[in-house]
């Protein structure tokens, strides 16, 4: 009993006294830090309440580029972002919406992105929002309701939206097919649409494929490329020479003088399409006029021949290519000094590459005027590098004198060593 | 006229009669009767070098001893200073001719056994001499700075590397860091343009003088050699000068024939990043390194390194006093056997990993040497994953 | 008697010997130069330049006319060499496409590509077209008039 007494006033006397004071002040201090930090008492900056109870969506809107320029929930949401109160926050007045339906979500984002001068400090285009209305994925989500359709997020992404130009961004060049490949995929989602779903399989094994996942070419075509991205639509037949030619300009403006020409005004004939495919398009060789050609051309026609003329020249101006720069090589490796020759094959090469292009036309005779100079080159080469060899076997010749003179010596030497023998003995 | 002027000068100076005495003896040496062509094989070899020395200095004028010029720098040798090209074909073909040669005269010594006492301490010296010629040959390899070049001595090293416990020291300091660079050509430079030439100057000059201070051997047993006296020797000069002579102006025929009708080339300049199929080592090295294939690591290095040791050692082990080969059926059995197998390894070498044709089918050689029947591509299909390793 | 017969004997025996003795002579005369000649010839400079390692001359100052253009070849790379109001520059000519040679284009003021239609700047970046990266520059140097490339 006095045991407890005792401590009872033991502990009311260190309470009362300057050292006890000092440890509760103290202590009741730590108590409230450490409350204040709780999500429930804590200050943000922008005072957000609302990650109070949502953290795992601010997470994912820490390292979006909407939240490092101070766009937050409630821009999209709707709400009050100062409320802790739940009820408080999303209460009528606020303009909150919640998750938004697709169609409301791309006006949301048109409410930023599609205001000119808003947008202007940032450096952004604004006609994101029109195109997008006037392509398929648009007219599906805003005028047919269908909420399987792309729309903004779909592609950019929702919290984690960032820029195109950061290499993890799902629109970045040599993502894009990924992203479109989502959906462009999905059998179950394509059926109804009556869309192939092995785009993705064969983009990735075309040439532009290739160049962009393996070579990372970031400017070759892409799905956004060819397709447009916010304007999403398949090109028309007339379309895809555009659509091409963006890149393939010395192509387009060949093919444009070729009899073909004509015959895509009609509509009979796609611009690149019909001989090179889309999707799976692969890097050309001269045996592609054996398969195109007679898709509309039959075998022992003028235009057939035509074609088989051309893709003789072609295969002759190669040909004469690859055995000169053989040529060039082994005399180089040998050791003759060859770097005339080798400049001047830098400029065959171009000449090849030209006439690739220039075959377009499908006129056997600026082709024939570029084959006939690439062949020229050729040979003028090759002589050269003939020539340097043929002044090497000369010193051939070199080994007669030497050798008559070193018999002579030898035999004198032998002579004068048989007399010295003999005279010894 | 001139030369009495130029006579009585040099006399009134210096003590020509005192000089002409030893001189003359050196020259007109007596030499025993068994003294023949073979014996010209050592003044080849100092020949071999000197021409090397010449060649190499001439070389040196225009060669670049860095990395980004070095290629460059031999194409410029090849291709514009005048006889350029022959100078550059001279000291490839001299560098072979000279391993050649350095070992015949080896095995000429060892036939008629001229190493046995007294002579010991030479032969030690002629066995360094071809070792450094063999490094010599090594190093100077690389200095063309071509495909060729870079790999065969990342292999070489490779090799020197597997020795037990100080292999990786040896390897780094012979590379001068992780892989063959320009540390590796600066310092295969420095070898290969000014240690060894001193080097090989101060041993040859000590194996020569070894040579006239004891005299060349005679085909007498040891301990009863005879000294040649005048009556019975050749004289060195102008006897058997003049043999030597006419195998120098042969030797020199050949070199430069080599020169122009199997020039060496340029070949491609070195690219770390992309090894050419079945590097080998230069032809001298290729029965060891062939030999190393069939033996784990420990063990091969064991038997590769018993070749020099059993070459240095060979005056004290071999007992017999008989010099005359026709007496000596175990040391001349011994010695067919070391040719014929550095024949064999050296042929296997040179077959493995390439394809062949032979009587009209193609055959594919392993790294081993074992022939397969079909193409190189049939037999890499074929491999294992292990096998492939 | 006797001594004129053996004299007469002598006499071609000696005859020979001086001759042979003469061609051996001239033979090693003749060794000896043909080895250490050609090595004066081949030490003699050959060219102005000896290995190509650093700074290559390519051409005069006034030879090229400001916005103007000039193919150039050092050793086995084409190269192009443009000159500015304020400056020289040299690029590889090789496009950095599919390798065509480009041209520059003085209305344009561009380097373009005649194989792809791809377009660079003064300064070799790429501004429209397929190619991917710009044209590697080469340092340019001008002293006394002369024009210096480093390759």
């Amino acid at each position: 009993m006095s045991h407890h007494r005792n401590l009872n006033h033991q502990a009311a006397h260190f309470i009362t006294n300057e050292r006890g004071s000092f440890f509760v002040y103290f202590g009741i201090l730590i108590i409230l830090l450490f409350l204040s930090t709780h999500p429930l008492f804590a200050n943000t900056d922008n005072e957000n309440q609302c990650i109070a109870c949502h953290s795992d969506y601010w997470e994912e809107m820490q390292a979006s580029i909407h939240s490092r320029n101070g766009v937050a929930c409630q821009d999209c949401h709707g709400g009050d972002p100062a409320q802790a109160d739940q009820a408080l926050a999303k209460g009528p007045e606020t303009g909150y919406i919640g998750v938004p339906e697709k169609d409301q979500a791309v006006q949301r984002c048109g409410n930023c992105h599609a205001n000119v001068e808003f947008m202007n400090p940032y450096g952004i285009r604004t006609d994101q929002l029109a195109r997008y209305l006037t392509s398929t994925h648009g007219k599906r989500v805003m005028v047919d309701h269908d909420m399987k359709a792309a729309a903004c997020m779909d592609c950019h992404g929702y919290h984690d939206v960032i820029a195109v130009s950061d290499p993890n961004s799902p629109v970045y060049p040599s993502n894009v097919p990924k992203t479109c490949n989502h959906c462009h995929g999905n059998e179950r989602l394509m059926e109804p649409y009556h869309h192939p779903t092995d785009v993705f399989d064969q983009y990735r094994e075309s040439v532009h494929g290739k160049a962009l996942f393996e070579k990372g070419n970031l400017a070759v075509a892409n799905c956004a490329a060819c397709h447009g991205s916010h304007g999403a639509v398949p090109p028309g037949v007339k379309d895809l020479g555009a659509t091409c030619g963006k890149c393939h300009v010395n192509e387009k403006k060949y093919f444009l003088e070729s009899p073909h020409a004509a015959a895509m005004v009609e509509g009979k004939f796609s611009e690149c399409t019909s001989c090179h495919g889309f999707h799976d398009v692969q890097h050309p060789t001269a045996a592609l006029y054996e398969k195109a050609c007679l898709n509309c051309h039959a075998t022992g026609t003028t235009e057939y021949q035509l074609g088989q003329a051309i893709e003789r020249e072609l295969n002759n101006a190669e040909q004469a290519f690859e055995k000169t720069k053989g040529t060039v090589k082994q005399a180089a490796i040998e050791g003759f000094f060859v770097e005339e020759e080798a400049a001047n094959l830098e400029e065959v090469k171009t000449h090849l590459i030209e006439i690739k292009s220039v075959q377009h036309t499908l006129n056997n005779h600026f082709l024939t005027e570029r084959h006939d100079a690439i062949v020229k080159s050729t040979d003028e080469i090759e002589r050269s590098i003939r020539h340097k060899r043929l002044s090497h076997k000369q010193r051939q010749w070199m080994l007669v004198p030497i050798w008559v003179f070193i018999v002579i010596m030898v035999l004198v030497l032998y002579r004068k060593y048989k007399q010295l023998k003999n005279q010894k003995d | 006229m001139i030369k009495r002027l130029v006579d009585a000068w040099v006399r009134q100076r210096f003590d020509v009669d005192k000089m002409r005495g030893p001189v003359e003896k050196q020259l007109k040496k007596p030499l025993p009767h068994n003294v023949g062509w073979f014996h010209t094989l050592g003044s080849m070899s100092l020949f071999l070098f000197l021409s090397q020395v010449v060649t190499g200095i001439l070389l040196l004028v225009y060669y670049r001893p860095t990395v980004n010029e070095a290629f460059e720098s031999v194409k410029f040798i090849m291709t514009k200073p005048y006889m350029g090209w022959l100078y550059r074909q001279v000291h490839a073909w001299g560098a072979n001719l000279m391993v050649i040669v350095v070992f015949l005269h080896m095995l000429r010594t060892y036939i008629t056994g001229s190493y046995k006492k007294p002579r010991e301490v030479t032969w030690i010296f002629g066995v360094f001499l071809f070792i450094f010629t063999m490094i010599f040959g090594f190093t100077g390899y690389l200095l063309p700075w071509n495909q060729l070049a870079y790999w065969a001595t990342t292999v070489g090293t490779e090799v020197a590397g597997s020795v037990p416990i100080v292999g990786e020291w040896i390897r780094t300091l012979m590379r001068g860091g992780p892989s063959v660079g320009s540390e590796t050509l600066s310092r295969f430079f420095v070898i290969h343009v000014i240690i060894l030439p001193w080097l090989l100057v101060l041993l040859v000059l000590i194996h020569l003088f070894l040579v006239r201070l004891q005299g060349v051997a005679t085909m007498e047993r040891v301990d009863e050699e005879k000294e040649v006296d005048k009556a019975h020797g050749t004289p060195f000069f102008p006897t058997h000068v003049l043999k030597e002579g006419i195998v120098f102006y042969i030797l020199l025929g050949i070199l430069i024939t080599l020169a122009i009708l199997a020039p060496f080339d340029l070949g491609e300049k070195a690219d770390p990043l992309t090894t050419p199929h079945a590097i080998k080592p230069e032809w001298y090295f290729l029965p060891f390194y062939q030999v190393l294939k069939y033996f784990p690591k420990l063990a091969g290095i064991f038997v590769v390194t018993l070749a020099p040791i059993f070459l240095f050692l060979w005056p004290f082990l071999d007992r017999n006093k008989e010099r005359d080969p026709r007496k000596r059926p175990f040391a001349v059995g011994f010695c067919i056997l070391v040719l014929l197998s550095l024949f064999i390894f050296g042929v296997v070498g040179y077959l493995s990993e390439t394809e062949r044709q032979l009587f009209g089918k193609t055959y594919y050689f392993d790294v081993y040497g074992l022939p397969h029947a079909g193409t190189a591509a049939e037999h890499m299909a074929k491999l294992t994953d292990a096998e492939v390793k | 008697m006797s001594d004129m017969k053996t004299n007469h004997a002598e006499q071609p025996e000696t005859s020979r010997r001086h001759f042979l003795d003469w061609i051996l002579k001239g033979g090693f005369l003749a060794t000896l130069l043909g080895m250490f000649l050609p090595a004066l010839t081949y030490l003699w400079p050959v060219t102005r330049r000896g290995p190509v390692g650093g700074m290559v001359e390519v051409g005069r100052e006034d030879d090229l006319a400001v916005w103007g253009a000039k193919k150039i070849s050092i050793g086995e790379s084409p190269m192009i060499l443009l000159r500015t109001p304020q400056s020289f520059k040299a690029y590889s000519a090789v496009c950095t496409h599919l390798g065509c040679l480009v041209e520059w284009s003085a209305d344009k003021r561009l380097i373009e590509c005649p194989c792809h239609a791809g377009f660079f700047d003064v300064e070799g970046r790429v501004i429209s077209g397929p190619p991917p990266k710009s044209l590697v520059g080469h340092t340019v140097r001008v002293v006394d008039g002369k024009i210096f490339v480093k390759l």
